[in-house]
Protein backbone atom coordinates (compact mmCIF):
# COMPACT_ATOMS: atom_id res chain seq x y z
CA UNK A 1 0.00 0.00 0.00
CA UNK A 2 1.82 3.09 -1.12
CA UNK A 3 -0.06 6.21 -0.33
CA UNK A 4 1.36 9.67 -0.16
CA UNK A 5 1.95 10.61 3.45
CA UNK A 6 2.01 14.29 4.30
CA UNK A 7 3.51 15.67 7.44
CA UNK A 8 3.06 19.22 8.56
CA UNK A 9 6.18 20.63 10.24
CA UNK A 10 6.08 23.05 13.13
CA UNK A 11 8.41 25.53 11.41
CA UNK A 12 6.06 25.79 8.44
CA UNK A 13 2.90 26.86 10.25
CA UNK A 14 1.90 30.31 11.42
CA UNK A 15 -0.53 31.65 13.97
CA UNK A 16 -3.80 32.72 12.25
CA UNK A 17 -3.19 30.16 9.50
CA UNK A 18 -6.37 28.37 8.38
CA UNK A 19 -6.46 24.62 7.85
CA UNK A 20 -8.02 23.44 4.56
CA UNK A 21 -11.76 23.01 5.01
CA UNK A 22 -13.40 19.61 4.73
CA UNK A 23 -17.02 18.50 4.53
CA UNK A 24 -18.68 15.29 5.44
CA UNK A 25 -22.17 14.24 4.38
CA UNK A 26 -24.17 13.24 7.45
CA UNK A 27 -26.44 10.32 6.60
CA UNK A 28 -28.08 7.47 8.46
CA UNK A 29 -25.18 5.17 7.62
CA UNK A 30 -22.59 7.48 9.15
CA UNK A 31 -24.65 8.06 12.31
CA UNK A 32 -25.58 4.41 12.85
CA UNK A 33 -22.20 2.95 11.86
CA UNK A 34 -20.36 5.67 13.79
CA UNK A 35 -22.27 4.80 16.95
CA UNK A 36 -22.36 1.01 16.79
CA UNK A 37 -19.67 -0.20 14.44
CA UNK A 38 -16.92 2.33 15.12
CA UNK A 39 -17.52 3.44 18.71
CA UNK A 40 -19.51 0.56 20.32
CA UNK A 41 -22.19 2.97 21.55
CA UNK A 42 -25.42 1.00 21.44
CA UNK A 43 -27.72 3.65 22.91
CA UNK A 44 -30.70 3.16 20.55
CA UNK A 45 -31.23 6.90 19.85
CA UNK A 46 -28.14 6.66 17.62
CA UNK A 47 -29.25 3.75 15.43
CA UNK A 48 -32.98 3.09 15.85
CA UNK A 49 -35.20 5.77 14.30
CA UNK A 50 -38.36 4.44 15.97
CA UNK A 51 -36.71 4.56 19.37
CA UNK A 52 -35.31 8.06 18.79
CA UNK A 53 -38.73 9.32 17.77
CA UNK A 54 -40.35 7.72 20.81
CA UNK A 55 -37.94 9.83 22.88
CA UNK A 56 -39.05 13.02 21.13
CA UNK A 57 -36.15 13.42 18.71
CA UNK A 58 -37.05 13.96 15.03
CA UNK A 59 -34.57 11.26 13.93
CA UNK A 60 -31.49 9.36 15.08
CA UNK A 61 -28.60 11.69 15.88
CA UNK A 62 -24.83 11.44 16.07
CA UNK A 63 -23.17 10.30 19.31
CA UNK A 64 -20.45 12.40 20.90
CA UNK A 65 -17.71 9.86 20.23
CA UNK A 66 -18.35 10.02 16.49
CA UNK A 67 -18.39 13.83 16.55
CA UNK A 68 -15.14 13.88 18.50
CA UNK A 69 -13.70 11.23 16.18
CA UNK A 70 -14.57 13.18 13.04
CA UNK A 71 -13.00 16.35 14.42
CA UNK A 72 -9.85 14.55 15.61
CA UNK A 73 -9.54 12.76 12.28
CA UNK A 74 -9.90 16.06 10.46
CA UNK A 75 -7.03 17.53 12.51
CA UNK A 76 -4.83 14.43 12.28
CA UNK A 77 -5.36 14.02 8.54
CA UNK A 78 -4.11 17.57 8.15
CA UNK A 79 -1.14 17.21 10.52
CA UNK A 80 0.08 13.80 9.38
CA UNK A 81 1.10 10.64 11.22
CA UNK A 82 4.00 12.17 13.14
CA UNK A 83 1.74 14.65 14.94
CA UNK A 84 0.13 13.85 18.30
CA UNK A 85 -3.03 15.43 19.69
CA UNK A 86 -2.26 16.14 23.34
CA UNK A 87 -5.43 17.80 24.51
CA UNK A 88 -8.81 18.35 22.89
CA UNK A 89 -11.89 20.16 24.23
CA UNK A 90 -15.15 20.02 22.35
CA UNK A 91 -18.48 21.72 22.97
CA UNK A 92 -21.62 20.42 21.34
CA UNK A 93 -24.67 22.40 20.32
CA UNK A 94 -26.89 21.58 17.30
CA UNK A 95 -27.18 17.78 16.83
CA UNK A 96 -26.12 16.08 13.60
CA UNK A 97 -29.17 14.45 12.00
CA UNK A 98 -29.37 12.49 8.73
CA UNK A 99 -29.72 14.45 5.48
CA UNK A 100 -27.25 17.08 6.67
CA UNK A 101 -23.66 18.02 5.99
CA UNK A 102 -20.92 19.02 8.41
CA UNK A 103 -18.38 21.59 7.26
CA UNK A 104 -15.15 21.46 9.24
CA UNK A 105 -12.66 24.27 9.53
CA UNK A 106 -9.88 25.21 11.92
CA UNK A 107 -7.34 27.96 12.58
CA UNK A 108 -4.02 27.98 14.39
CA UNK A 109 -4.34 30.22 17.43
CA UNK A 110 -1.04 29.69 19.26
CA UNK A 111 2.42 28.28 18.56
CA UNK A 112 5.04 27.55 21.22
CA UNK A 113 7.69 25.19 22.58
CA UNK A 114 7.32 23.42 25.88
CA UNK A 115 9.46 20.68 27.47
CA UNK A 116 11.10 19.92 24.15
CA UNK A 117 7.80 19.63 22.31
CA UNK A 118 6.73 21.82 19.43
CA UNK A 119 3.12 22.69 19.94
CA UNK A 120 0.29 24.50 18.24
CA UNK A 121 -3.19 25.25 19.47
CA UNK A 122 -6.00 25.15 16.92
CA UNK A 123 -9.56 26.37 17.27
CA UNK A 124 -11.92 24.20 15.23
CA UNK A 125 -15.55 24.20 14.16
CA UNK A 126 -17.90 21.64 12.70
CA UNK A 127 -21.01 23.35 11.38
CA UNK A 128 -24.10 21.71 9.94
CA UNK A 129 -26.92 23.35 8.01
CA UNK A 130 -28.72 24.30 11.25
CA UNK A 131 -25.73 25.93 12.92
CA UNK A 132 -22.69 24.95 14.97
CA UNK A 133 -22.55 21.25 15.81
CA UNK A 134 -19.15 21.07 17.48
CA UNK A 135 -16.55 23.66 18.37
CA UNK A 136 -13.43 23.48 20.41
CA UNK A 137 -9.69 23.71 20.74
CA UNK A 138 -6.91 21.18 20.46
CA UNK A 139 -3.23 21.19 21.33
CA UNK A 140 -1.17 19.30 18.76
CA UNK A 141 2.49 18.34 18.98
CA UNK A 142 4.08 18.67 15.52
CA UNK A 143 7.32 17.23 14.14
CA UNK A 144 10.16 19.61 13.27
CA UNK A 145 12.38 19.69 10.20
CA UNK A 146 15.51 19.65 12.42
CA UNK B 1 -30.33 2.31 -21.46
CA UNK B 2 -31.84 -0.72 -23.13
CA UNK B 3 -30.45 -4.07 -22.19
CA UNK B 4 -28.56 -6.00 -24.86
CA UNK B 5 -28.98 -9.58 -23.74
CA UNK B 6 -25.99 -10.72 -25.82
CA UNK B 7 -23.69 -8.52 -23.68
CA UNK B 8 -25.05 -10.25 -20.63
CA UNK B 9 -24.80 -13.74 -22.16
CA UNK B 10 -21.19 -13.13 -23.13
CA UNK B 11 -20.28 -12.95 -19.45
CA UNK B 12 -21.77 -16.34 -18.57
CA UNK B 13 -19.19 -18.94 -17.65
CA UNK B 14 -16.54 -16.42 -16.76
CA UNK B 15 -14.92 -16.27 -13.36
CA UNK B 16 -13.51 -13.37 -11.36
CA UNK B 17 -9.99 -13.01 -10.05
CA UNK B 18 -9.40 -13.89 -6.40
CA UNK B 19 -10.53 -11.31 -3.88
CA UNK B 20 -8.72 -11.44 -0.53
CA UNK B 21 -10.39 -10.85 2.84
CA UNK B 22 -9.49 -7.63 4.59
CA UNK B 23 -8.73 -9.44 7.84
CA UNK B 24 -8.04 -13.04 8.80
CA UNK B 25 -10.70 -14.98 10.68
CA UNK B 26 -10.51 -13.22 14.04
CA UNK B 27 -11.82 -13.11 17.59
CA UNK B 28 -13.26 -9.57 17.67
CA UNK B 29 -15.45 -10.18 14.63
CA UNK B 30 -16.56 -13.53 16.06
CA UNK B 31 -17.39 -11.87 19.38
CA UNK B 32 -19.36 -9.02 17.79
CA UNK B 33 -21.25 -11.47 15.58
CA UNK B 34 -22.00 -13.82 18.48
CA UNK B 35 -23.25 -10.95 20.61
CA UNK B 36 -25.76 -9.81 17.99
CA UNK B 37 -26.77 -13.11 16.38
CA UNK B 38 -26.54 -15.52 19.30
CA UNK B 39 -27.04 -13.17 22.25
CA UNK B 40 -23.78 -14.55 23.55
CA UNK B 41 -22.54 -12.12 26.21
CA UNK B 42 -19.30 -13.81 27.18
CA UNK B 43 -16.27 -11.56 27.55
CA UNK B 44 -13.58 -11.14 24.92
CA UNK B 45 -11.16 -12.99 27.21
CA UNK B 46 -13.34 -16.08 27.13
CA UNK B 47 -13.55 -15.89 23.37
CA UNK B 48 -9.78 -15.47 23.17
CA UNK B 49 -9.27 -18.51 25.39
CA UNK B 50 -11.90 -20.87 24.01
CA UNK B 51 -12.66 -19.97 20.41
CA UNK B 52 -10.57 -21.85 17.86
CA UNK B 53 -13.03 -21.87 14.95
CA UNK B 54 -15.48 -19.42 13.41
CA UNK B 55 -19.19 -20.22 13.22
CA UNK B 56 -19.84 -21.55 9.67
CA UNK B 57 -22.58 -18.96 9.15
CA UNK B 58 -19.89 -16.27 9.31
CA UNK B 59 -18.28 -17.55 6.12
CA UNK B 60 -19.28 -14.59 3.96
CA UNK B 61 -18.44 -12.09 6.70
CA UNK B 62 -14.71 -12.42 6.16
CA UNK B 63 -14.67 -11.31 2.56
CA UNK B 64 -17.30 -8.57 2.72
CA UNK B 65 -16.23 -5.33 1.04
CA UNK B 66 -15.34 -2.47 3.40
CA UNK B 67 -17.72 0.36 4.27
CA UNK B 68 -15.16 2.78 2.89
CA UNK B 69 -11.68 2.54 1.43
CA UNK B 70 -9.34 5.20 0.06
CA UNK B 71 -9.05 3.16 -3.14
CA UNK B 72 -12.11 3.01 -5.36
CA UNK B 73 -12.89 -0.60 -6.28
CA UNK B 74 -12.69 -1.27 -10.02
CA UNK B 75 -15.99 -3.25 -10.21
CA UNK B 76 -14.80 -4.86 -13.44
CA UNK B 77 -15.18 -8.58 -12.70
CA UNK B 78 -17.61 -10.52 -14.94
CA UNK B 79 -20.37 -10.83 -12.32
CA UNK B 80 -19.96 -7.16 -11.37
CA UNK B 81 -20.22 -6.17 -15.01
CA UNK B 82 -23.38 -8.27 -15.41
CA UNK B 83 -24.93 -6.57 -12.38
CA UNK B 84 -23.93 -3.16 -13.73
CA UNK B 85 -25.48 -3.91 -17.12
CA UNK B 86 -28.75 -4.75 -15.40
CA UNK B 87 -28.56 -1.72 -13.13
CA UNK B 88 -27.96 0.47 -16.16
CA UNK B 89 -31.08 -0.98 -17.77
CA UNK B 90 -33.17 0.03 -14.76
CA UNK B 91 -32.99 -3.15 -12.69
CA UNK B 92 -31.35 -1.22 -9.89
CA UNK B 93 -32.14 -3.35 -6.86
CA UNK B 94 -30.26 -6.59 -6.27
CA UNK B 95 -31.51 -9.19 -3.82
CA UNK B 96 -30.24 -12.66 -2.97
CA UNK B 97 -33.22 -15.00 -3.04
CA UNK B 98 -31.50 -18.32 -2.52
CA UNK B 99 -28.22 -19.47 -1.10
CA UNK B 100 -26.83 -22.98 -1.02
CA UNK B 101 -23.71 -23.25 1.09
CA UNK B 102 -21.38 -26.20 1.31
CA UNK B 103 -18.95 -26.02 4.23
CA UNK B 104 -16.08 -28.38 3.65
CA UNK B 105 -14.56 -27.78 7.07
CA UNK B 106 -14.73 -25.25 9.91
CA UNK B 107 -12.60 -22.12 9.55
CA UNK B 108 -9.75 -21.69 11.97
CA UNK B 109 -9.02 -18.41 13.72
CA UNK B 110 -6.09 -16.83 11.86
CA UNK B 111 -6.89 -18.21 8.40
CA UNK B 112 -7.13 -15.58 5.68
CA UNK B 113 -9.72 -16.33 3.03
CA UNK B 114 -10.06 -15.38 -0.60
CA UNK B 115 -12.91 -16.03 -2.96
CA UNK B 116 -13.74 -16.03 -6.63
CA UNK B 117 -17.13 -15.80 -8.32
CA UNK B 118 -18.28 -17.44 -11.53
CA UNK B 119 -21.37 -16.26 -13.37
CA UNK B 120 -23.11 -19.59 -13.99
CA UNK B 121 -26.13 -18.32 -15.85
CA UNK B 122 -28.70 -15.61 -16.44
CA UNK B 123 -32.41 -15.95 -17.10
CA UNK B 124 -33.45 -15.95 -20.77
CA UNK B 125 -35.31 -12.71 -20.27
CA UNK B 126 -37.39 -10.92 -17.71
CA UNK B 127 -38.98 -13.37 -15.30
CA UNK B 128 -41.40 -13.13 -12.42
CA UNK B 129 -39.54 -13.51 -9.17
CA UNK B 130 -40.89 -13.50 -5.64
CA UNK B 131 -39.78 -9.90 -5.30
CA UNK B 132 -40.90 -8.47 -8.62
CA UNK B 133 -40.16 -8.77 -12.36
CA UNK B 134 -36.52 -8.83 -13.29
CA UNK B 135 -33.49 -10.89 -14.20
CA UNK B 136 -32.09 -13.83 -12.36
CA UNK B 137 -28.35 -14.42 -12.01
CA UNK B 138 -26.79 -17.64 -10.75
CA UNK B 139 -23.42 -17.19 -9.13
CA UNK B 140 -20.95 -19.79 -7.94
CA UNK B 141 -18.61 -18.74 -5.14
CA UNK B 142 -15.45 -20.60 -4.24
CA UNK B 143 -13.74 -19.79 -0.94
CA UNK B 144 -10.10 -20.72 -0.38
CA UNK B 145 -7.59 -20.26 2.40
CA UNK B 146 -4.11 -18.82 1.90
CA UNK B 147 -2.74 -22.26 1.00
CA UNK B 148 -5.21 -22.53 -1.88
CA UNK B 149 -7.30 -25.14 -0.09
CA UNK B 150 -11.02 -24.87 -0.91
CA UNK B 151 -12.97 -24.41 2.31
CA UNK B 152 -16.44 -23.70 0.98
CA UNK B 153 -18.52 -23.48 -2.17
CA UNK B 154 -21.78 -21.65 -2.60
CA UNK B 155 -24.51 -21.29 -5.13
CA UNK B 156 -26.21 -17.95 -4.95
CA UNK B 157 -29.29 -16.90 -6.89
CA UNK B 158 -29.57 -13.18 -7.18
CA UNK B 159 -32.35 -11.20 -8.82
CA UNK B 160 -32.12 -7.68 -10.16
CA UNK B 161 -35.48 -5.92 -10.19
CA UNK B 162 -36.58 -2.41 -11.01
CA UNK B 163 -38.93 -2.24 -8.05
CA UNK B 164 -39.22 -4.55 -5.08
CA UNK B 165 -42.72 -5.96 -4.95
CA UNK B 166 -42.70 -6.53 -1.22
CA UNK B 167 -45.66 -7.96 0.60
CA UNK B 168 -46.23 -5.63 3.50
CA UNK B 169 -47.79 -6.63 6.78
CA UNK B 170 -49.56 -3.30 7.16
CA UNK C 1 -31.44 23.56 51.63
CA UNK C 2 -30.91 27.03 50.31
CA UNK C 3 -27.83 27.89 48.35
CA UNK C 4 -25.11 30.08 49.73
CA UNK C 5 -27.09 33.25 49.02
CA UNK C 6 -29.93 31.96 51.15
CA UNK C 7 -32.45 32.20 48.34
CA UNK C 8 -34.04 29.76 45.95
CA UNK C 9 -33.74 31.75 42.74
CA UNK C 10 -35.27 29.56 40.09
CA UNK C 11 -37.48 27.19 42.00
CA UNK C 12 -41.15 27.58 42.65
CA UNK C 13 -42.21 27.48 46.32
CA UNK C 14 -43.75 24.03 45.86
CA UNK C 15 -40.56 22.71 44.34
CA UNK C 16 -37.75 22.75 46.90
CA UNK C 17 -34.21 22.80 45.63
CA UNK C 18 -32.11 19.65 45.82
CA UNK C 19 -30.53 18.77 49.14
CA UNK C 20 -26.85 19.03 48.33
CA UNK C 21 -25.84 16.95 51.36
CA UNK C 22 -27.38 13.91 49.66
CA UNK C 23 -24.92 14.13 46.80
CA UNK C 24 -21.87 15.71 48.46
CA UNK C 25 -20.31 12.33 49.39
CA UNK C 26 -20.40 11.30 45.75
CA UNK C 27 -18.24 14.17 44.52
CA UNK C 28 -14.52 13.78 44.04
CA UNK C 29 -14.15 10.02 44.29
CA UNK C 30 -13.36 7.64 41.45
CA UNK C 31 -15.05 4.27 40.98
CA UNK C 32 -13.20 0.99 41.12
CA UNK C 33 -11.31 0.15 37.96
CA UNK C 34 -13.49 -1.51 35.33
CA UNK C 35 -12.19 -3.89 32.66
CA UNK C 36 -12.93 -3.17 28.99
CA UNK C 37 -15.45 -5.02 26.85
CA UNK C 38 -12.97 -5.61 24.07
CA UNK C 39 -9.24 -5.63 23.63
CA UNK C 40 -7.92 -2.95 21.26
CA UNK C 41 -7.64 -4.85 18.00
CA UNK C 42 -6.67 -4.16 14.42
CA UNK C 43 -10.20 -5.12 13.38
CA UNK C 44 -11.91 -2.56 15.60
CA UNK C 45 -9.37 0.12 14.70
CA UNK C 46 -10.07 -0.58 11.02
CA UNK C 47 -13.82 -0.14 11.57
CA UNK C 48 -13.18 3.26 13.15
CA UNK C 49 -10.88 4.32 10.32
CA UNK C 50 -13.43 3.32 7.68
CA UNK C 51 -16.16 5.37 9.35
CA UNK C 52 -13.92 8.38 10.02
CA UNK C 53 -12.15 8.00 6.65
CA UNK C 54 -8.85 8.07 8.48
CA UNK C 55 -5.87 7.03 6.35
CA UNK C 56 -3.16 7.51 9.00
CA UNK C 57 -0.80 4.57 8.31
CA UNK C 58 0.05 4.25 12.02
CA UNK C 59 -3.42 2.78 12.44
CA UNK C 60 -3.79 0.52 9.42
CA UNK C 61 -0.41 -0.13 7.79
CA UNK C 62 1.50 -2.61 9.93
CA UNK C 63 4.80 -2.29 8.05
CA UNK C 64 4.76 1.47 8.34
CA UNK C 65 3.82 1.34 12.03
CA UNK C 66 6.59 -1.17 12.81
CA UNK C 67 9.19 1.15 11.31
CA UNK C 68 7.81 4.20 13.15
CA UNK C 69 9.00 5.32 16.57
CA UNK C 70 6.12 3.37 18.13
CA UNK C 71 7.28 0.03 16.73
CA UNK C 72 3.77 -1.24 16.06
CA UNK C 73 0.18 -0.39 15.23
CA UNK C 74 -1.61 2.25 17.29
CA UNK C 75 -5.26 3.08 17.77
CA UNK C 76 -6.50 6.65 17.27
CA UNK C 77 -6.59 8.49 20.60
CA UNK C 78 -10.21 9.38 19.89
CA UNK C 79 -11.03 5.70 20.44
CA UNK C 80 -10.11 5.98 24.13
CA UNK C 81 -13.69 5.85 25.35
CA UNK C 82 -14.81 3.17 22.88
CA UNK C 83 -13.55 0.26 24.91
CA UNK C 84 -15.14 1.56 28.11
CA UNK C 85 -18.62 1.52 26.60
CA UNK C 86 -20.83 -1.44 27.33
CA UNK C 87 -21.78 -4.32 25.10
CA UNK C 88 -25.03 -4.09 23.17
CA UNK C 89 -26.79 -6.02 25.96
CA UNK C 90 -25.39 -3.72 28.67
CA UNK C 91 -26.46 -0.61 26.72
CA UNK C 92 -29.99 -1.89 26.17
CA UNK C 93 -30.22 -2.87 29.85
CA UNK C 94 -29.20 0.64 30.83
CA UNK C 95 -31.06 2.79 28.32
CA UNK C 96 -34.19 0.74 27.71
CA UNK C 97 -34.62 -1.16 30.97
CA UNK C 98 -32.87 1.25 33.37
CA UNK C 99 -30.54 -1.40 34.83
CA UNK C 100 -27.01 -0.06 35.10
CA UNK C 101 -24.03 -2.36 34.67
CA UNK C 102 -22.06 -0.81 37.55
CA UNK C 103 -24.67 0.31 40.13
CA UNK C 104 -22.06 1.28 42.73
CA UNK C 105 -20.31 3.88 40.59
CA UNK C 106 -20.68 7.46 41.89
CA UNK C 107 -22.25 8.70 38.65
CA UNK C 108 -24.95 6.02 38.84
CA UNK C 109 -25.75 6.87 42.48
CA UNK C 110 -25.85 10.55 41.54
CA UNK C 111 -28.26 9.79 38.73
CA UNK C 112 -30.64 8.08 41.14
CA UNK C 113 -30.78 11.19 43.36
CA UNK C 114 -31.02 13.54 40.42
CA UNK C 115 -33.98 11.67 38.97
CA UNK C 116 -35.73 11.52 42.34
CA UNK C 117 -35.29 15.28 42.57
CA UNK C 118 -37.10 15.72 39.28
CA UNK C 119 -34.19 16.56 36.98
CA UNK C 120 -35.34 14.22 34.26
CA UNK C 121 -33.72 15.90 31.25
CA UNK C 122 -30.10 15.05 30.46
CA UNK C 123 -27.79 16.74 27.99
CA UNK C 124 -24.06 16.32 27.33
CA UNK C 125 -22.59 19.71 26.51
CA UNK C 126 -18.82 19.37 26.32
CA UNK C 127 -15.95 16.95 26.48
CA UNK C 128 -12.22 17.30 27.07
CA UNK C 129 -9.57 14.66 26.58
CA UNK C 130 -6.00 15.06 27.78
CA UNK C 131 -3.89 12.40 26.15
CA UNK C 132 -0.73 11.32 27.95
CA UNK C 133 0.12 8.14 26.04
CA UNK C 134 -0.88 6.51 22.76
CA UNK C 135 -3.16 3.48 22.62
CA UNK C 136 -1.42 0.44 21.12
CA UNK C 137 -3.16 -2.38 19.30
CA UNK C 138 -3.31 -5.24 21.80
CA UNK C 139 -3.90 -2.98 24.82
CA UNK C 140 -6.60 -3.63 27.38
CA UNK C 141 -7.94 -0.25 28.48
CA UNK C 142 -9.26 -0.18 32.04
CA UNK C 143 -11.19 2.81 33.28
CA UNK C 144 -12.60 4.57 36.33
CA UNK C 145 -15.38 7.12 36.53
CA UNK C 146 -16.17 9.83 39.05
CA UNK C 147 -17.99 13.14 39.49
CA UNK C 148 -15.48 15.95 39.76
CA UNK C 149 -18.00 18.71 40.44
CA UNK C 150 -21.70 19.47 40.70
CA UNK C 151 -23.21 22.93 40.87
CA UNK C 152 -24.65 23.64 44.32
CA UNK C 153 -27.44 25.83 43.01
CA UNK C 154 -29.86 25.75 40.10
CA UNK C 155 -29.08 27.40 36.79
CA UNK C 156 -31.72 28.84 34.54
CA UNK C 157 -31.06 27.33 31.13
CA UNK C 158 -32.87 27.25 27.82
CA UNK C 159 -34.00 23.74 28.72
CA UNK C 160 -35.34 24.69 32.15
CA UNK C 161 -34.01 24.85 35.70
CA UNK C 162 -30.97 22.66 35.92
CA UNK C 163 -27.73 21.54 37.50
CA UNK C 164 -24.40 21.11 35.80
CA UNK C 165 -21.96 18.41 36.69
CA UNK C 166 -18.71 17.09 35.36
CA UNK C 167 -17.80 13.45 34.94
CA UNK C 168 -14.15 12.45 35.03
CA UNK C 169 -13.06 9.30 33.24
CA UNK C 170 -9.54 8.01 33.69
CA UNK C 171 -8.19 5.46 31.25
CA UNK C 172 -5.30 3.10 31.97
CA UNK C 173 -3.60 0.41 29.93
CA UNK C 174 -2.84 -3.10 31.20
CA UNK C 175 0.45 -1.84 32.65
CA UNK C 176 -1.46 0.67 34.81
CA UNK C 177 -0.10 3.59 32.83
CA UNK C 178 -2.51 6.53 32.72
CA UNK C 179 -3.42 7.09 29.07
CA UNK C 180 -6.00 9.83 29.29
CA UNK C 181 -8.13 12.03 31.54
CA UNK C 182 -11.48 12.75 29.98
CA UNK C 183 -14.00 15.16 31.41
CA UNK C 184 -17.57 15.26 30.29
CA UNK C 185 -19.94 18.12 31.10
CA UNK C 186 -23.56 17.24 31.67
CA UNK C 187 -26.62 19.40 32.21
CA UNK C 188 -29.59 17.84 33.99
CA UNK C 189 -32.78 19.87 34.10
CA UNK C 190 -36.35 20.03 35.25
CA UNK C 191 -38.62 20.82 32.35
CA UNK C 192 -40.21 24.26 33.03
CA UNK C 193 -43.48 24.19 34.99
CA UNK C 194 -45.37 25.80 32.13
CA UNK C 195 -44.25 23.09 29.72
CA UNK C 196 -45.00 20.40 32.23
CA UNK C 197 -48.52 21.69 32.78
CA UNK C 198 -48.97 21.65 29.04
CA UNK C 199 -47.88 18.03 28.86
CA UNK C 200 -49.94 17.10 31.91
CA UNK C 201 -52.87 18.14 29.75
Amino acid sequence: MSREINNVYWEDVQVKQDLPEKSRVIDTTLIAMGATWATHDFMPVHHDRDFAQSKGAPDIFMNILTSNGLMMTYLEQWAGPQAVIKDISIRLSVPNFPRDRMDMNARITRKWEEKGEHLVEVAFNGDNQMGPHAAGTAIISLPTRG
Amino acid sequence: MALDITDLKALVGRESALVAARHPVNIPDIRHWSEVIREDDRSYREFEKLTKHAPPAMLMVWTMPPLWSPETPAQSEPHERAIRLLEGAGYATGLVVALEQKFLRPLKVGERLSYRVKLLGVSQGEVDTGVGRGYQLDLHYTFLNEAGEIVSEQLCRRVQVSRVAAQTKH
Amino acid sequence: MANRFGVLPFNSPVEPTMDYSKVAPLIGIQSVRHPPHDRVTEVDVDRWCQVMRDTNPLYTDEDYAKKSRYGGLLAPSGMMHVFALGTMRAALDQFVRGAWEHPNDPNVKLNVVIEQEGYTGVMATAQRQQHFRRIRVGDEIHWTIGISRLSDYDHLTRQGVGRKYQILYQFYNQKDELLCNQSFDVLVYRAPMSTRRLYAG
